[in-house]
């Protein structure tokens, strides 16, 4: 197997989901920091006393969280857990191609090679997409063409008085009745866009 | 229309952990670089006393080391950046190798089984398109042996119409490699 020695096979790609995610990580700790100035301020305003609490072995930021512990951990845990929320929601325009062209390669597997591949606007991978697309018409195409060609060795044959070269031909039929080449595209999102 | 957005759930899930993971350690480095800076201003400058307010003391901070906590921000954001950058290769590798595969398969040349590195993302792809190659070579060869077995038979009854109508066929398998 050739090894992938070059971080930046896709470079497109690769930087702007880089970017995505890097605004993420620099918007995720100004939220919380906001979220903590936020509780200091209500914590100050609801005891007065906590300003002069700098000077104990605790200090301010200490005093604060003993007294606000929870609802810090309740903020903490709710900041997170949107955050885990929107990558997965934003994953999903990885993972929705992705399980599209899974489908896909099912469908052609099973012999329905008239399936194609049609991406949402936003989605990741059309190329990918392309490329099945392209296999697709290319496998569809060469079924086609192998059914025509046994229609002509089956019309042949059928005067022929020999069982076994009869036998051969219907083998070749059922073989090739298996595969579906003509458009059977009712699974896609329709964006005329990213469609091959 | 897709209307699940937990689409390939095992793959969703772990992609948000570990970017969650990066997400709480940036913030996390970026605090330490400041606390290390300011533990070396308060040994080494004595600038600060107990009678400084907060305020005070991070305005001082800034003033006297602006340049070492912009130099560590920018580092701390360029890691995190290549980090990111060299993650995501976990999800282009293995994408760009499968489009290879697909236009290897798409080309004719079948019998080759793609794989992806052991950490790399989409190995249910991998298995998709092994899978679908394997059913089309297997389908191949199955039309190859049988058109071979009606040729030899069309020439040995002498059946010059049959030949060429199975060789027609032939020639359609030929343009793959099994």
């Amino acid at each position: 197997m050739k090894q992938r020695k070059q971080i930046l096979i896709d470079r497109q790609f690769q930087l702007r989901l880089a970017l995505e995610l890097m605004v993420v990580v620099l918007i995720v700790p100004l939220v919380l920091w906001a979220d903590f100035y936020l509780l200091g301020q209500y914590a100050l305003s609801q005891n007065p006393d906590l300003a002069a609490m700098r000077g104990n072995s605790w200090g301010i930021i200490g005093s604060l969280l003993q007294q606000q512990w929870a609802l810090m951990l309740v903020l903490y845990l709710v900041n997170f857990g949107v955050v885990y929320g929107f990558i997965v929601f934003y994953t999903h325009r990885i993972a929705g191609p992705v399980y599209r062209f899974s489908d896909t390669l099912k469908n052609m597997a099973e012999g329905k090679l008239g399936y194609r591949i049609r991406l949402r606007k936003n989605d990741y991978f059309e190329n990918l997409g392309i490329s099945i697309n392209a296999m697709a018409q290319t496998f569809g195409q060469t079924i086609g063409e192998l059914k025509q060609a046994t229609a002509t060795l089956a019309d042949k044959t059928r005067d022929l008085n020999d069982n076994e070269i009869k036998q051969h031909v219907s083998e070749i039929e059922a073989i090739l009745s298996r595969y579906q080449e003509e458009d059977a595209n009712s699974n896609g999102d329709s964006n005329p866009e990213t469609a091959s | 229309m897709r209307r699940n957005y937990l689409a390939n759930q095992h793959f969703q899930l772990r992609f948000a952990l570990e970017l969650v993971a990066v997400v709480v350690l940036v913030p996390l480095g970026i605090w330490v670089n400041y606390y290390l800076i300011g533990q070396y201003i308060l040994i080494d400058e004595g600038l600060l006393t107990s009678k400084t307010s907060d305020w005070d003391t991070a305005l001082i901070l800034l003033n006297q080391q602006w340049g070492w906590i912009m130099g560590l921000f920018v580092f701390s954001v360029a890691v995190t950046g290549f980090c990111v950058l060299a993650y995501t290769h976990r999800v282009a590798g293995p994408i760009y190798r499968l489009e290879q595969a697909v236009c290897r398969l798409a080309e004719g040349d079948l019998g080759r089984e793609t794989r992806l590195r052991k950490h790399d993302y989409f190995d249910n792809l991998a298995t998709d398109v092994n899978q679908l190659e394997r059913h089309f070579r297997d389908t191949l060869l199955k039309l190859q042996i049988t058109t071979q077995s009606i040729r030899k038979r069309a020439d040995e009854i002498d059946e010059p119409g049959t030949a060429e109508a199975a060789e027609t066929l032939q020639t359609i398998l030929d343009q793959y490699q099994l």
